[in-house]
């Protein structure tokens, strides 16, 4: 992460440059990302030397025993969702999210997950688009 | 007399039904939130952050105030029943709590810790009221250069603090900072880092910030690695502690709660380090330092008034100077400043009904927390049985409708999405998201005061050496950032 973070340093501090850093009279748009850049350059390189000079263990929990499968299919349904409202509205796309997180990702017995997908998918609809009257996408279907 | 006139407005704006019913509900889900371990105070706010644009300021200030210091009193409940604290801040009460738990008394340190926490509670309350009308005073003394020094030295104070290394935690903060820039110079209006993105022109926006730290990021984690608990299979019962209990109690009552109190008020993690000292205080104190760890009562009761407290002191920071001394109280002020809020030294004369009706329902919140923690621990109970792969979804919905709900924007939801992942990355790297979003949400406050400190001084950074509290500030957080560097040494 360090490293990422050394190279979103840099790119901020060019950024910042290309902005205008102005006089410390007259600070420019780009005077404080420009300081944040070059504070979060040092202490990367820090992190990073003493990561990797000193050989000091991380306090970091690690990667060992992640179960990426599982996490692939959450991030992807995620991003599904926001692809999918548009197309489909809110009651057909919240249902099929829901029913898939249910059955795929904890597998649960298709009468658990259906039942919770439907209730979840109705409550949510009574409180943010009855009650709180937000406005969702109608889809193809002209659904909500 | 103004004092007490205060506080009768204070109770009818706060005893107002639709009021009494927010509180309620603030106090019911912290509760909820700090039994069950899956989810937060700060993930429980983000989520319901979207909420509070639909319903006054007033009322929603009390339902997120009602959430912090509800799961102060929930959090307990796991620690005890199942050892596995709520919260970080209910981590000490497992010590002796679960001790007390598989002796067969898992009434009396149930009920010790409510009682204790309505005490220190309502107490912290009491002190807020009388604290925060002088430190406001003082405040109006206050220019940009002392603001930008007591900023530096509460993110300084709160990367200290963190379990981890410090380094990682100033990478958080400043990281955090830097994503406040985002969106238009607020004194030239240039765009910086928007990427031609019109939804960036406004920066990035809390909602979608937090409830992708907090939210999509803790089902990441805990779905990633699910470890089943149990439940300690006891007969709750005797609720009310006996005279020896209460005898045994309520000094480190009363200990825990001057020391929650004034560590609450300090910017940092001042509920999690409270209970910590209360307990070793009360293990110093004790003739018998032996029964601390086997299911010492005062082991349970001076933790747990400590952090209550605590949670009472941090609002005196926000509210008097607009600081916020804590991630929770950063998404307060969050929170108010989506309302065009935003606190300090003027915020009690010009929102009286805000300062006095959300203090005064912290006192009554208290005591509905005491009600709903005596007779529904039965039904807490049963709400640690609910099994994560059931809630988890119901997690994730909210955290995807709340924040489309916002702005109606799909851009958001994804927004939060890459923030929930990117944290998910960082905590399993050892990097803590608090002074992330603490960083943020002073970001445009410590770059406004810093310009105007330059521009007051012509362009010289002695402003911050000739005033008093601004060098005193930045010496104390040079300090600790020396001390910190020493403790390295030391250890290597």
């Amino acid at each position: 992460m360090a490293v990422l973070f050394l190279a979103l340093a840099i790119f901020i501090c060019l950024g910042s440059v290309k902005m205008g850093i102005g006089k410390l009279n007259e600070p420019g748009s780009g005077l404080m990302p420009f300081g944040g850049g070059i504070l979060l350059g040092i202490l990367s390189l820090a992190d990073l030397l003493i990561r990797n000079v000193s050989r000091i263990k991380g306090d970091e929990i690690g990667f060992k025993g992640v179960r990426w499968s599982r996490l692939l299919l959450i991030m992807i349904t995620l991003f599904a969702f926001t692809l999918l409202l548009p197309i489909l509205g809110y009651l057909i796309t919240t249902f099929l999210v829901m029913l898939f997180l249910y059955k795929c990702i904890e597998p649960q017995k298709w009468w658990v997950a259906l039942s919770c997908a439907l209730l979840s998918t109705i409550l949510t609809y009574l409180l943010f688009g009855v009650a709180l009257k937000t406005f969702f996408p109608e889809g193809i279907f002209s659904l909500q | 007399m103004e004092f007490l006139g205060n506080i009768v407005y204070g109770f009818q704006v706060a005893g107002q039904p639709i009021n009494l019913l927010y509180c309620f509900i603030g106090v019911l889900i912290g509760t909820l939130v700090g039994v069950l371990p899956g989810i937060g105070p700060a993930g429980a706010i983000s989520l319901l952050l979207p909420v509070t644009f639909h319903i006054p300021p007033v009322s929603a200030i009390i339902m997120l105030a009602g959430i912090y210091y509800g799961s102060m009193y929930g959090g307990s409940t796991t620690s005890i029943l199942v050892n596995i604290p709520g919260e970080a801040t209910s981590v000490i009460t497992c010590l002796d709590g679960y001790q007390m738990a598989r002796q067969g008394r898992a009434g009396p340190a149930l009920g010790i810790a409510a009682f204790g926490s309505f005490i220190a509670g309502t107490l912290s309350v009491i002190g807020l009221m009388f604290l925060v009308h002088p430190l406001a005073n003082v405040a109006l003394r206050f220019g940009p250069p002392e603001f930008f020094a007591l900023m530096c030295l509460g993110l300084i104070l709160v990367t200290y603090l963190t379990r981890g290394s410090m380094i990682k935690a100033l990478i958080m903060a400043v990281f955090g900072i830097i994503l406040s820039f985002v969106g238009m110079d607020i004194f030239t209006a240039q765009q910086r880092f928007t990427f031609g993105i019109p939804q960036l022109m406004d920066g990035v926006g809390l909602i979608p910030l937090v409830m992708g730290l907090f939210g999509i990021s803790e089902v990441l984690i805990n779905i990633g690695s699910s470890a089943p608990q149990e439940i300690l299979k006891t007969k709750i019962q005797n609720l009310f502690p006996n005279f020896k209990d209460w005898k045994q109690s309520i000094m480190p009552i009363f200990r825990g709660t001057g020391l929650g109190f004034f560590l609450g008020i300090l910017p940092g993690a001042g509920a999690i380090t409270s209970p910590l000292m209360s307990y070793a205080i009360e293990k110093k104190l004790s003739k018998s330092p032996e029964k601390f760890g086997t299911g010492a009562i005062e082991g349970v009761a001076g933790p747990e008034a400590a952090n209550n407290a605590a949670s009472g002191g941090a609002f005196i920071p926000l509210l008097s100077l607009g600081i916020p001394p804590n991630m929770m109280m950063a998404l307060l002020l969050g929170a108010l400043m989506i309302h065009g809020i935003f606190p300090g030294p003027f915020f009690i004369k010009k929102y009286p009904e805000l300062f006095w009706g959300t203090v005064v329902s912290m006192y009554i919140g208290n005591g509905m927390l005491l009600i709903l923690n005596l007779p529904l621990i039965p039904l807490w109970v049963r709400v640690l049985k609910i099994p994560y792969r059931i809630l988890f979804p119901l997690i994730l919905l909210f955290c995807l409708i709340g924040v489309y709900s916002v702005n109606n924007s799909l851009f958001d939801v994804a927004l939060m999405i890459f923030f929930g992942i990117l944290a998910y990355f960082l905590r399993r790297s050892g990097f803590e998201l608090a002074p992330l979003v603490l960083a943020f949400v002073l970001g445009p406050i410590m770059e406004r005061t810093f310009r105007q400190s330059l521009v007051i001084s012509g362009g010289s950074f002695s402003i911050f050496i000739q005033r008093p509290i601004a060098a005193a500030s930045l010496l104390i957080a040079f300090t600790l950032l020396c001390f910190s560097l020493i403790r390295y040494i030391k250890r290597k």
